[in-house]
């Protein structure tokens, strides 16, 4: 009896079967299966200290509350992208380069300080989301932007006089009004300028048109190449990127607006789209069996709901199957 | 496509694993890590993601402060943005992380006062888990274990929770406590020796019941 105990304890003192047992990696896998294999005897032991490990955890177990959470994700962001903006300037100067440089600054702020003509260096603010996040930012002129995934805005940080924002992705506004300062927003191609209203810009780098969904006030929209329009509520403009043209309509308000209440919808989507969306939408990663599985569209709405929700809903449409495993989901063919 | 395929893809896909807490292997969190260090911030998103929950849950060992902890995670992730040039490829980053996190709240904490360990500090539950062997242990089995490990004093039972739970090694569990990696072994199986001779009454029924489940599964 004494030895079968001192066998269990043998195991629990190997330092590799401890972490075999609680990180695997292939290659342990691979030795541990081979010497359960030639040591059959041992199994009990194994499947007993496997027990008692995966059994144990801590008595104070708690997770970082999730605000917390998302907002230091934001932080380390928004952190990197300032060293990124700062980096620009070389930083390991000698130190009479750099007290030279102190006296030329100095000098040279108090001409620009005598001569008002020069404008102080314009610094850039960039707020960014990743996919699967939102993020609402408020602007230094009292408007506010509703930032959807995987989406950026950079604004100069003396926004209330110069009023010129770049877009990349998707996002809401809301404009507070200034008649002196139009409020002008580049995303790629396309300009949208406006003195004070609400409004939804879709730009992002891989799809197929930009399109600019109003929901109060007048929105003047232009792209480089000539193209011209003025929007009312109610109305879009879709900036086709192939074309060159600029179309407007009328808009279903779920389906342009509703991702600030997490709605998701599709109108006869090309499934291509559907799962580029859904990568998006939930950050995930999404990859298909078979590329010839992507013919047809679909039509559906979903709010609030889970990524299964939503694939099983599809799944039953399109007659697929699906695996998650953790962020990753694959497509298949219905066995 | 299979996954261990997909897997490989790994440095061109920034959109695997966004979960909180997500796992991914030791091979992909080096590259990872490499990857932030050669300048790729999203990178470091990846290591925040997967290990912010375990360094607020060690914190949460030391100080029931949870705005203090979640500080210092935050702190200790400007530092790696900061100070990246003077990174090397660590050898383990969740052993790094850790301990360079412990540091940081340790001196905050003494900084205001004395450091008191919390009341449960590194108390340890055995939870009930649907193996088939679990009727080898009963509760009271596992409660009396259980008991027994919260007995032993608080720096084995922070090695034990650190390697049996934590998964981390010998040598990353020295630095993150600060003792001689010789010490932190012998702190482990002073543990282990203290609790194979306290389970004795146990010993014959656990084996027992243990060998019946076995040969009647």
């Amino acid at each position: 009896m004494k030895e079968e105990k001192s066998h269990i304890v043998e195991l629990f003192k190997n330092e590799y079967f401890v972490q075999w047992i609680v990180t695997p990696s292939e290659e342990s896998n691979h030795y541990w299966e081979k010497w359960i294999t030639s040591h059959p005897d041992r199994k009990p032991d194994v499947e007993r200290a496997r027990y008692l490990i995966s059994s144990a955890s801590y008595m104070i177990d708690d997770r970082m509350p999730d605000e917390k959470y998302d907002t230091i994700l934001q932080n380390i962001v928004n952190h990197g992208l300032a060293n990124k903006q700062r980096s620009l300037k070389p930083s390991y100067f000698p130190y009479w380069v750099a007290a030279s440089l102190i006296l030329i600054a100095l000098i040279a702020s108090w001409f620009v300080w005598q001569d008002n003509q020069h404008a102080a260096t314009i610094q850039m603010i960039t707020k960014q989301t990743l996919a699967g996040q939102k993020l609402t930012v408020n602007l230094p002129d009292g408007s506010t932007v509703m930032l959807n995934s995987e989406s950026k805005i950079s604004y100069p940080d003396n926004f209330n006089s110069q009023r010129d924002l770049t877009l990349e992705g998707e996002a809401f506004f809301n404009v507070a009004k200034d008649a002196q300062h139009p409020f002008t927003i580049t995303s790629g191609e396309v300009k949208t300028k406006v003195v004070g209203t609400s409004f939804n810009v879709r730009a992002y780098h891989e799809d197929a048109e930009y399109s600019i969904a109003v929901v109060t006030g007048r929105v003047e929209v232009s792209d480089e190449h000539g193209n011209h329009g003025l929007l009312h509520p109610d109305i879009k403009g879709v900036f086709s990127k192939a074309e060159h043209q600029l179309l407007t309509s009328t808009y279903n308000s779920d389906m342009e607006l509703g991702w600030r209440d997490g709605i998701l919808m599709f109108e006869e989507a090309e499934l291509k789209d559907v799962l580029e969306r859904l990568e998006r939408w939930y950050g995930v990663a999404i990859t298909v069996e078979d590329e010839k599985m992507l013919t047809g569209t679909y039509t559906g709405t979903y709010q609030n709901a889970s990524l299964e929700v939503v694939l099983n809903g599809i799944s039953l449409a399109i007659n697929w199957d699906y695996v998650i495993n953790d962020k990753q989901i694959i497509i298949r063919k219905t066995k | 496509m299979s996954i261990s395929d997909y897997s490989s893809h790994f440095p061109h896909h920034p959109d695997l694993n966004l979960a909180r807490g997500a796992k991914f292997s030791e091979k992909d969190e080096v590259q990872v890590w490499e990857r932030f260090i050669a300048g790729d911030d999203e990178s470091l998103i990846f290591i925040y993601r997967k290990y912010a929950d375990v360094l607020y849950r060690y914190g949460k060992q030391f100080t029931s402060r949870s705005e203090l902890i979640s500080d210092c995670i935050q702190e200790l992730f400007y530092n790696l943005l900061d100070k990246r040039h003077n990174l090397s490829q660590a050898k383990s980053v969740k052993g790094y992380l850790m301990s360079a996190f412990k540091r940081k709240l340790v001196r905050y904490i003494k900084k205001e006062g004395k450091l008191e360990l919390e009341e449960n500090a590194f108390h340890i539950v055995l939870s009930e888990k649907s193996l088939p062997i679990s009727q080898a242990l009963g509760k009271k089995e596992l409660s009396f274990i259980q008991q027994r490990l919260n007995n032993l004093p608080v720096a084995q039972r922070e090695v034990l929770l650190l390697h049996y739970y934590e998964g981390l090694s010998y040598a990353e569990i020295a630095d993150i406590m600060d003792i001689k990696v010789r010490s932190a072994r012998a702190l482990t199986y002073r543990a282990l020796d203290t609790l194979s001779k306290e389970l004795g009454p146990y010993k014959k029924s656990f084996y027992i019941v243990l060998l019946s489940s076995i040969l009647y599964r």
